[in-house]
């Protein structure tokens, strides 16, 4: 992701920020106060035993859904309270835990299509649309492992390529934030390895900052640099994988449970 | 799976991917459509005529159902103002004799906007909801339209309708206005074509598969179904200026349920998967329909029949016969 928009937002350090971020279901509050930074360049994970408030944060930070309290900065931007497509238009792209993908359209249209919109093509209604977007489309492709598949209708594909699709689909948005919900889930030992590397790759190589959640501890504590903790909808902590792996609250009420 | 068939598999795709089952469809249709004259008699001339018209009101229906994934049960709202706004302006001049082709044309090209003006004011509306709720909602829109049309006799002269209106008289007979409508539809076919294979087209399908991910990639979804609403809405009020001149009259029944019904029965047995879908659609369903109803009273009952059986027997409609057909035998060579 080479892309450097030249804005005249003061760059900041921090990419984004969350401020006392609350959101009840009914009774149940599933992000209760989280204040949470994530510096450009990063790349940290965030874990929690199930019903941690994790998809929560997510869909908050992204739009989905509306925080009840609490505010979401995106770099250097107030986006709170903005929907899916105003916050995706600002670079942050989200890759889904359940693969959410275009079924009915082949590999190569789902990321096309994502590309042409990234670049402004949704209401072009007289060109070729086999013919507009192709160079980044095949480079995306080429990157997520998916140029076999091209012709594959997206429904068709397993389920490790779905993930890998899903992928594809957040980086057509040229993001500058890349959150990912369990990339790794339903994928083989090598799709994991492949997956992973690229993520790192993604981050290493072309600066993108990235946001993930796995359930995989192994992924976790071998990619993330820092990771958080969130239990019942609250921060517990935040820290390198060394401290996180050394806590005691950590050990009891997430590691404890499956060491 | 063998690295080979993996190949050949991806191969495969790429062909279906080249051929869509509608171009060689679309070209046949159309020689036949040129060459539908050599038939003897005035009466295959009216069917071809009426067979074009409600094809094109499919096709525009099908830009909504096929390629954005929603219903709409008030597409004849649309189809009906563009044949009121068409009739209106060519009925004092048809009284007067003094109707000149140039005239003429600009009659029929001015129910486009006046159909896209009434498609952004529902689709406004529609366009908030999804599924059954913006079938109920379009549909009652229709139906408001259509009793606004019904019951303002000074402007539409109510369930009356709009009597002697004539093509000019370079258009008049019935082959000539045959041929006339078969470049207007054949136009406003391609145009169409083009849409559902631009970016904008696939804009839809994302919309069609997966709206909630298409907001993440950074699009307003209403947006966009708003956009679509209308540039349906239009065509559809293309097809309806065409009606008048061809039927003589236009009455309140062309804005009705029972009309909206009319697009997607042909959609559903063409093949709304398919472009070309809703055009032989509207071939089975209006040929049907002019020739059983000379013999039968019960046109409802045939329709009927017909419906179910596409419904359980072939809910891709006749186009997927063909498809599948083609993939088979190209399945078959080396």
């Amino acid at each position: 992701m080479t892309v450097t928009p030249i804005e005249t937002v003061a760059a900041t350090d921090t990419i984004l920020e969350t401020r006392g971020l609350t959101k009840d279901f009914g009774g149940l509050r599933a992000t209760n106060d989280v204040s949470f930074t994530l510096a450009r360049g990063a790349k940290e994970a965030i874990i929690g035993p199930n019903g941690a408030g994790k998809s929560t944060f997510f869909a908050l930070v992204s739009g989905r859904h509306r925080p009840d309290a609490g505010s979401v900065t995106f770099d250097g931007q107030d986006v709170t309270g903005l929907p899916p497509h105003e916050i995706a238009r600002r670079g942050m792209s989200r890759a889904f835990q359940v693969s959410s993908i275009f079924n009915r359209l082949t590999v190569l249209e789902n990321v096309r299509s994502a590309v042409q919109v990234r670049r402004g093509r949704a209401f072009d209604f007289f060109s070729d649309a086999r013919r507009v977007a192709l160079d980044r489309t095949e480079e995306i492709l080429a990157l997520c492992r998916l140029a076999d598949r091209r012709h594959v209708p997206a429904g068709e594909l397993s389920q490790g390529d779905k993930k890998k699709l899903e992928l594809a689909l957040a980086l057509a948005g040229e993001p500058r934030l890349l959150l990912l919900d369990e990339p790794t889930a339903g994928m083989s030992l090598e799709e994991t390895r492949e997956t992973m590397a690229l993520v790192d790759d993604l981050n290493e190589s072309h600066g993108l900052t990235i946001l993930f959640t796995e359930h995989d501890m192994s992924v976790v504590f071998n990619h993330a640099r820092r990771i958080t903790l969130l239990h019942r909808g609250r921060m517990i902590l935040s820290g390198s994988p060394a401290e996180v792996r050394a806590n005691d609250e950590v050990q009891s009420i997430y590691l404890g449970g499956q060491a | 799976m063998s690295q080979k068939s993996l190949l050949s598999a991806s191969l495969l795709a790429a062909a279906r991917d080249r051929l869509d089952i509608s171009i060689p469809v679309l070209l046949v249709l159309a020689v036949l459509f040129v060459l539908l004259p050599l038939i003897p008699g005035e009466f295959i001339l009216v069917v071809g005529t009426e067979i074009l018209i409600l094809g094109l009101f499919a096709l525009s229906f099908n830009l909504i159902h096929g390629f954005m994934g929603q219903i709409s049960f008030g597409h004849a709202a649309f189809f009906g103002l563009g044949a009121y706004t068409t009739a209106l302006i060519l009925q004092p001049l048809t009284a007067a004799g003094g109707l000149g082709t140039i005239t003429f044309l600009l009659a029929i090209l001015a129910a486009v906007p006046v159909s896209a003006l009434g498609a952004l004011v529902v689709g406004y509306f529609c366009v908030r909801l999804t599924g059954i709720y913006f079938a109920m909602l379009s549909m009652a829109f229709g139906e408001l339209i259509f009793y606004v049309v019904f019951s303002w006799y000074s402007f539409t002269k109510g369930d009356d309708g709009i009597q002697g209106l004539m093509p000019p008289p370079l258009l008049k007979s019935p082959v000539v206005y045959y041929y006339f409508t078969f470049v207007v539809v054949a136009l406003a076919a391609a145009l169409l074509w083009r849409i559902t294979r631009s970016p904008f087209g696939y804009t839809l399908r994302l919309l069609r598969d997966n709206p909630a991910r298409t907001a993440f990639l950074g699009i307003d979804v209403r947006r966009v179904m708003l956009v679509n609403f209308v540039l349906a809405g239009s065509f559809a009020g293309l097809a309806g200026a065409l009606w008048g001149p061809f039927a003589r009259s236009v009455s309140p029944t062309l804005l009705g349920w029972a009309q909206s019904g009319v697009p997607v029965f042909m959609s559903l047995i063409g093949g709304a998967g398919y472009f070309a879908g809703p055009l032989v659609g509207s071939i089975v369903y209006t040929g049907l329909n002019s020739y059983v109803t000379r013999f039968t009273i019960y046109w409802p009952l045939t329709i009927g029949l017909v419906i179910l059986a596409m419904v359980l027997f072939l809910p891709g409609g006749l186009l997927s016969v063909v498809d599948g057909w083609l993939k088979a035998k190209r399945r078959g060579e080396p």
